[in-house]
This record gives structure tokens, sequence and C-alpha cells, in this order.
């Protein structure tokens, strides 16, 4: 008699026929914990890595952060157990068999599901053991050790289970393995590609979009288990949030909950069809078919020359229907059934082409989106190609930190003016970022991107591309801005300590084209540091407009450590030195350290202008020899690898300056400043 | 007992049972016989708690059987195409039946392996057909179960391992209280092993009667009668079903007790009379026919 829940004997029987699942995750589990920690420790102690060091690479091995072996496992492990434990489920023989058998189904589902479990913590638990033992005889095992693979032991669990889960439901909710298999993949990866695409059509169909996530986007990515589970990875501090365990364990009731739901509604006569409930099936379809037709949509817009809409609707048709017969004949199991319940297909065409329009026609008003200022908590603005020689893609830190530029009316007043800029050339034709309302061409464009906090809470991301010559005031006001450059550069915001973590300080000449590390203790980094950062704070708009940089600094942090504005982006910072650095230059000079102009007069052979846009065409070049022309000339260039993006460029004009160097020539590119200089 | 009252089940558009009432009483075999998509699959699935009727009620000794552990431990269906786990050997079997059936008799099922000449240590799918049948049938009778559902178990086994089976479920019926309820296509493998039948026909239920009661009232005679105008007014009188002529000999099938019919004939002088053993097959078609089924035309 079995009337209890979990039997073991039944659990050893069951085990017994599915063996294999277990003993190959065993298998993988023992090579890339005792085995590779073996080869990983023999290497590090044959190259004499330090004891500290070789506990800290072996913690990062045990734990997954260094290799994603153990990520690997996780899912594939779940994928595979949830197929070994379920796909019987499409078989109506052996359905018939375990169904006929006086046990309920509630107990054979949980059964089953603590042996996936179990089939995946056991050959885990026991390798991680071995992994232990294998680290006892070189002294590398600590208890820090011990614990922080077992945080991160249970942390796979819980991801292991929720993409196992997920399968499951797969399992479930379809009668053959292959469709199961689809179904793993739809509800895995469904809700991120739909988040893909909305991105993809935002950005096709907003002038505003900001590469950043739409306000959905943030709450999409945890629908998915697998990308919640790169996403939520512990990195080399180890720490798994308290939100991640227990929105985890809440996520992984609600699965268990609905897949126990669905076997227990779950028909036997399911096996062999490849839907198990009618309705959800055809509602998956559906689902699937909008998301094809707007995937094909997009893909049509975009490869074609125009972009036109036309093609647009084509993608849509074709995409629709290419899956609504796909899906047609998984279902029916008959080609000739490839356009069955057209219905269908005309509900997911006119979806999908709603969707397309609100994108289209902008009916959310996305693009028209500016708040009051009375309306804001917070207002972030960069602006791209800044006088930042190391900038990255912004991060949420960069941004955050530039929340408090609300508190500057001139902040807002600036981004109004972008905002107004934008949309006064938002009817020009195609290629709207560079054609004026008169339709002449813009010349220089700037892309400033703009957080908006809301006092509702919410917060947005706007990306203006504005005629830099337009808002040429609002975009110096606001270098100006102190807060605009504690936001934009990290080294102003670093503290006394954080100051001494800088490792390393190199000095780059961009004229020798050379570098120099900066000689002293951390004391000195610092001081030196916070001199440059003094000059740094002083730089305002018209020097920037005026001057080129002559040299650039490179800091290096401590390991594990990164500038506040960097995220997890460890490489070095970067920041120009120009010529009215005069503290900073003095600071290097006494270490021996000199960064000259760029063009030296004496070195600088040959000047040859040329149109930049006509470079192979009829328009008369220039070339200059004279000294003295050479001299008035010099003032105007800007080497391309300095532009720092307030001058005020000539668009139509190039230079090609000879230096000669060392007895050798080399021709450097350079811009050149719009002005009046001589007519040559 | 079973009783099945006004079930239905519907498999997408096909209604594979419709509103069917049975009942089988404990101790009798039972023979469900109808042709393929009759339902007698689907019946004796739901019968044993794999399938939920759409409709109607199904009671084993007055329980339910769906998802009811305690009656489904005294059923123990036979599919037509058994389940047996990759490489598993009969004593695999044994030990996982047995996790689940607690009378299970292992000393009688390694006995009846014996018997049998069934290897026990012999991986399954190394088994022909007939072997895969006659292990499943050990199993069921191992199993000690009050009910056996037996879905064409019959059905790839020769005469003499037909016979063996039908011997083993004869003893077990005898040695203890045992109900097995055997469905099949065809009416012969039934005939010498069945009490009660129950026809299927799409879905429904044309008949479920006793096979000796039926027997007493419908008979088949060979006769000679020398007068043609004797042998007209005996056809006359009879309640013929069907009548047959070779020669001077004529075959009838007729209504009405053994000496009923004898007592007409006789009074008819005939050269030559005899009772001839009706089949099942026989019976079937005079009873459906008075129920309207021109049933020989569906499965014979």
């Amino acid at each position: 008699m079995k009337s209890r829940i979990l039997s073991f004997s039944i659990m050893k029987e069951n085990f017994k026929k599915q063996l294999w699942a277990p003993a190959l995750l065993t298998l993988g589990f023992f090579l890339i914990l005792p085995v590779a920690g073996m080869v990983c420790l023999e290497i590090l102690q044959s190259r004499g890595v330090e004891q500290a060091e070789i506990i800290k690479d072996y913690t990062g091995f045990l734990t997954g952060v260094e290799l994603p072996f153990l990520s690997i496992m996780t899912v594939g492990g779940a994928i595979l157990n949830g197929i070994v434990g379920f796909s019987w489920l499409h078989s109506r023989v052996k359905t018939d068999f375990y169904h006929s058998l006086p046990i309920r189904r509630e107990k054979i589902f949980l059964q089953q599901i603590i042996l996936g479990f179990l089939y995946f913590a056991v050959p885990y638990l026991v390798n991680l053991a071995l992994a232990y033992v294998v680290a006892i005889p070189g002294g590398v095992l600590r208890g820090n050790m011990v614990r922080l693979s077992l945080e991160c032991f249970l942390y796979q669990c819980l991801f292991y289970m929720l993409i196992y889960l997920t399968v499951v439901l797969a399992m479930l909710l379809t009668g053959k393995t292959l469709v199961g298999l689809m179904g793993a993949f739809v509800l895995t990866f469904y809700v991120p590609l739909l988040d893909l695409l909305i991105q993809g059509y935002a950005s096709a169909f907003f002038d505003t979009y900001a590469s950043r996530q739409l306000i959905f986007s943030k709450f999409m990515g945890g629908l998915s288990p697998v990308m919640a589970y790169i996403r939520c990875l512990p990195d080399s501090s180890y720490e798994i949030p308290a939100s991640v365990w227990g929105l985890g364990l809440l996520a992984l009731a609600a699965l268990l909950a609905l897949s126990f739901f669905l076997y227990r509604k779950r028909p036997s006569e399911a096996a062999g069809r490849a839907m198990a409930f009618f309705r959800l099936g055809k509602g998956i379809q559906y689902l699937m078919e909008v998301l094809v037709a707007l995937a094909f949509g997009l893909l049509f817009y975009s490869i074609t020359v125009h972009s036109s809409v036309t093609w647009m609707a084509f993608g849509v048709l074709l995409g629709g229907a290419l899956c609504h017969g796909i899906m047609e004949v998984i279902y029916e199991g008959d080609i000739r059934r490839v356009m069955a319940h057209p219905w269908m297909l005309g509900a997911s065409v006119v979806t999908t082409a709603l969707v397309v329009g609100i994108f289209w026609g902008d009916l959310l008003g996305y693009d028209d989106f500016f708040p009051k200022q009375e309306s804001l908590k917070s207002l972030g603005v960069h602006v791209w190609e800044y006088n930042n020689p190391s900038e990255r893609e912004y991060s949420a830190q960069q941004l955050e930190a530039m929340e408090n530029q609300a508190q500057d009316p001139h902040v807002y007043e600036a981004v109004q003016a972008f905002v107004k800029n934008k949309l006064e050339r938002r009817d020009t034709p195609w290629g709207v970022m560079w054609l004026r309302p008169d339709g002449t061409e813009v010349e220089e464009i700037r892309f400033v991107q703009v957080e908006y906090g809301l006092k509702n809470g919410r917060t947005t991301y706007r990306g203006y591309y504005v005629d830099k010559n337009a808002c040429r005031e609002q975009l110096m006001s606001l270098y100006d801005s102190v807060d605009y450059k504690k936001a934009v550069y990290p080294l102003a915001t670093l503290t006394e300590e954080e100051l001494e973590k800088v490792t390393d300080v190199e000095v780059y000449s961009i004229k020798e084209e050379g570098w120099a590390l900066f000689e002293g203790n951390a004391r000195a980094r610092a001081d030196f540091l916070k001199t440059y950062r003094a000059d740094l704070m002083q730089l305002d708009a018209d020097t920037l407009e005026k001057e080129s940089p002559i040299g650039r600094l490179e800091l290096t942090l401590e390991e594990e450590t990164s500038f506040p504005s960097s995220g997890d982006d460890a490489s070095p910072e970067a920041y120009y030195i120009y010529p009215s650095f005069s503290k900073t230059l003095a600071e290097l000079e006494k270490q021996n350290v000199e960064l000259p102009e760029e063009f030296l007069l004496g070195e600088v052979t040959r000047i040859y202008l040329y149109d930049r846009r006509n470079r192979d065409g009829d328009s008369e070049d220039v070339e200059i020899r004279d000294k003295d022309k050479i001299k008035e000339m010099l003032p105007y260039l800007v080497s391309s690898g300095c532009n720092n993006g307030f001058q005020d460029i000539n668009n139509e004009m190039n230079a090609l300056v000879t230096v000669r160097k060392k007895g050798y020539d080399m021709d450097v590119y350079c811009d050149v400043r719009r002005g009046e200089f001589p007519d040559f | 007992m079973i009783q099945t009252i006004g079930v239905s089940k519907k498999f997408e558009d096909v209604q594979a049972v419709n509103s069917l009432s049975l009942e089988i009483r404990q101790g009798e075999v039972f023979g469900l016989v109808g042709t393929n998509g009759a339902g007698k699959s689907t019946l004796l699935r739901m019968l044993c708690g794999i399938l939920k009727q759409d409709e109607g009620t199904i009671a084993v000794d007055g329980q339910p059987v769906f998802e009811d552990e305690a009656t489904k431990r005294e059923l123990f269906y036979i599919s037509d195409d058994s389940y047996f786990f990759s490489n598993g050997t009969p004593v695999d079997m044994e030990r996982y039946y047995r996790q689940f059936y607690g009378k299970f008799d292992s000393s009688r099922y390694y006995k009846l392996l014996g018997q049998f000449g069934l290897e026990k240590t012999r991986k399954i799918r190394t088994f022909s057909k007939g072997m895969k049948k006659q292990l499943s049938a050990i199993l069921g009778i191992s199993a000690n179960t009050k009910y056996l559902l037996c879905d064409e178990t019959f059905d790839g086994l020769d005469p003499v391992m037909r016979q063996a089976v039908k011997g083993m479920f004869a003893t077990e019926i005898m040695e203890r209280e045992f109900t097995p309820v055997i469905a099949s296509h065809n009416l012969r493998e039934l005939e010498d092993i069945c009490e009660n039948v129950g026809l299927l026909h799409k879905g429904g239920i044309l008949l479920s009667e006793n096979l000796e009661d039926m027997k007493l009232h419908l008979h088949k005679v060979q006769c000679v009668i020398p007068e043609e105008a004797q042998e007209k007014q005996l056809l006359q009188e009879l309640n013929v079903i069907r009548c047959q002529r070779q020669g001077s000999l004529v075959m009838v099938t007729a209504r009405g007790t053994r000496s009923e019919i004898m007592r007409r004939i006789q009074e008819k002088n005939p050269l030559f009379c005899e009772i001839i053993p009706l089949t099942l097959e026989e019976i079937f078609i005079s009873e459906t026919e008075v129920a309207g089924y021109e049933v020989k035309d569906l499965i014979f």
C-alpha cells in the first residue's frame, strides 16, 4: 500500500529507469569540478602563483564566476531532466501504463519533480565535495571558499529549478516531444524576443529612442528564466541580492503550482497530440504568429533600401502566413491543413498591424514626451563624444550620477532647447537628423541622452540628435555646469580613499606617441590626481573650443574595483590634458614628463588641404610648404584623434600634415577649425 | 461489480463512447466485443481510471475509479500494447508492480513465468509479441486484483498459448474472487471463456447478456423433411432467424426452447434431425437483428 506522497521505493524504481540522465550529469560535474579543479590548481601552482591568488581563483572556479561550465550544466541539466522526466506524457502507451497504476497523479508529478531536482543537486554536491578534497593537499581549501561555493550551489539550484519547471510546463502543454521542445524554447525566449522586437520597432520609428530599455523591458527580462539567470549570475563580489532569492523563490512557487495544476488537468488522451489543451494551443499559436509577423515586418523594413512601410506590411503578411502554416501543420499533422483556421491568421495579422501602427504613428506620443519641470524629480543629461576619450556606453550609474542636474534650471532649459530642435526637424524627409526644416543640411550633430526621473517614481530615457550649431549655446552652458562634469568624469567624485586605489597613472604624449608612468607611491599619485582634477574642473567650454589636447592620462584601479560610473567595466579610465592645465603640466615636469603641442613649427614640412566631401572630384587641393604660411595655418589644425567635440570644425575641409620626426616624414590627418584662416 | 451509467467520452470531434450503461457482475467473465473503433479500448481505459469520462458515472464496487488509489488497487489493466521499461526484464517489472499492488504474488509470478517458459532475467525487448502478451497476462494474474481488464490480450497468441492463458484465467476464477473483462474484436476468441458479453458499436452498447441465456432461447437445427408442404409449415411455425438449404438438408436457426423446436420438427416426421451448437457469432447476428441492427454487415 502506497498512500504517502513520497515513496522512496517507487522513486528508486523510477530512478533506475532514468539512470542515464543523472549519470550524464554526474560525469559532467565530475569533469568540471574535481578534474578541472585539479588541472586548474596544478597550472596555478606550476606557475608559482601566490597562495592567496590561488585561493581566490579556485573560489571563483568553484562558484562558476570564472568559468561558464557550471552555467552550462545548470541550463543543460534543466532541459535534459525536464525532457527525460516528462516525455513519457507524449507516449500513449507509457501514459496508459503510469495512469493505470494505483497512484494519484499528483504523487507521480511530485515524485518526478523531486527526482529531477536530485538528479542535478546530488551529483553537483558530491562533485563539489570532491573538488574540496582536491584542494586540501595544496592547502587551498578555506572555510569562506566552502561557504561561497555552497551559496552559489543554492543559487544554481534555484535557477535550475526555474528552468527545469519551465521545460516541464512545456512538456505538460504539449503532446509530442518535438513540439514540447519548441514549446520550451517559446516559454523561455518568447518574452526576451518580444522585448528585442519592441526595442527594434522603437529604434526604427521613434526618433528619440535612446537605446536604453523601454519601461516594460525591466520586468520583461524577468519573465524568462534563462535570461533572468544570466542577468543575476553572481559576479566576483559573490553577492546574490536578497531580491533575487525572494523573487526567485516566488517564481519557483508559481511555476510549481501552475505545473501541478496543469498536470492534474492534463487529459491522458493528450499523448500524441501536438497540444494537450486545444484552446491554450491556439493561444500560443496566436502569440507566435504575432511575434514572427513582427520580426519579419521589422526585417523587411530594415533590409530594404528605403525602409518602406510597404515592405514592412509584406514582411508582416509573409511572417504571419509562414508561422501560421508551420504551426497548423504541426498541430494538425497534415501538410494539406497548412492554411486551416484562416481566422487565426487574420487575427494575428490584424494584431501585428495594430502594434506596428502604434509605433509607426507614434500613437503613444513617445517622441513628444517632455515633462514639465515641476513634475521632474531628477534630470540626467549626457552629451555623447564630449571631451571624454574613454567614453563608454552610458551605464545606469553614470546617468544616476547626473540626476542632480534637475536642480539646475540651465540644464532644464538646455534640454528643452534640444527637444525643440529635434521636434523642429521631425517632419523632414528621411534621415531626419541630417536636415534642417528649411532643407539645408545639418553640418554637425550631437547626440544628447537624457534621463528623466519623474516624481511619480518612473524613470524614462530619451536621446536627441541635435544640430550642434543651432544648440551651441546650450551645449556649451551644459559643459560649464559643475554637476555635469561631476557626472561625466568619475574622477571628479572619487574620495581620498578611492584615489589611493588608483594603482597606475600613465601619461600619453600625443605628439611623442609615447607613454610615461607616473612615479611615486599611492599618496603621490593621489595628490597628482587631485591637482589634475582641479584643472579639469576649471576647464570651460570656451577653452575646449580653442585648445586641442596634448596628452592623455590613463588611470588603472585596483583589481575588483571600478570607477563609480563604469559599472563592471574595469578598463582604464582616460582623461585629456590641455595646454591650459598649468598645474598638471608643472607636476609632470617634476617627473621629467613633457607634453609638447602636437605640431611644432619646426617639424611641420607640409600642410595639404583638401575638400573632405569631394576627395576624388575636381576640387582644388592646396599644398602649403612655406613656413610662414604653415605658422599661420597651424592654430586651425586639430589632429583627428584630438577632436573633443567642442572645436568648431569646418566640415568641408580636411588637412594632411606632414611632420618630420627623427629623420622620417609622417602624415597626420587633421580636421580644420572653422574661421578666417588665410586664403592660400 | 463494475457499473457504468450514461458514460460518454469524446476525443475532439470523435464520439468514442456514447451514453453507455453497463453492469459487470463480480465473478463473471465479461467479454466486450465490437469492431475496431467501437469504443472498447476507450471504455476499458475509463474503467481502469486512465481516462476521465466526459459524462456519466463509473463505479467499481460502488466507488469511483478515477484518481482513487484504493479502487484502482483492485483493477489491473492489460493494454493492447503494453509498456515495458526499456532494457527491463520480467524481474524489473515484478519489482515495479509490487510497489503498487500490495497483494502482488511474486512466487506465483515466477512460477507462471516458468510454466510459460519465459526467462525472468531476459530483456523484454527481445521477447516476441506473443511472449510479451503472455508476460502481461502473467503480471495481471499475479497482481491479485479483483478485476482484470484485458484489451485484445489474446491477439498475437498462438492457439496453444491462447488456451494456456485462458486456462490460467479459469484457474483464477475457480480459486478466488476474480472478474476478468476481456475486450476483443474477435467473437470466436471469447465464446469458450465468457459468460456474459457486451456488444459495442459506435460507442454505444447494443446488448449485454448472458451467453447461456442467449443459447437457451436460440437453436440451430439441421433436418430433412420428406414432405415439402410439411417443411413449409414447419418454417411458418418456428420463429426462424435464418434458413439455409443444401439439397434436401435444411439448416434452421430459430428462437425458442430446445424442446419446443424439437417437438415441432418431430411432428413433421423428419428423416433426420440434429441440434447443432451455435457459435457466438450466430447468436449475435440473431440478437442484434432483433435490435434492428444489421450487425453482420458491421462486424463479421
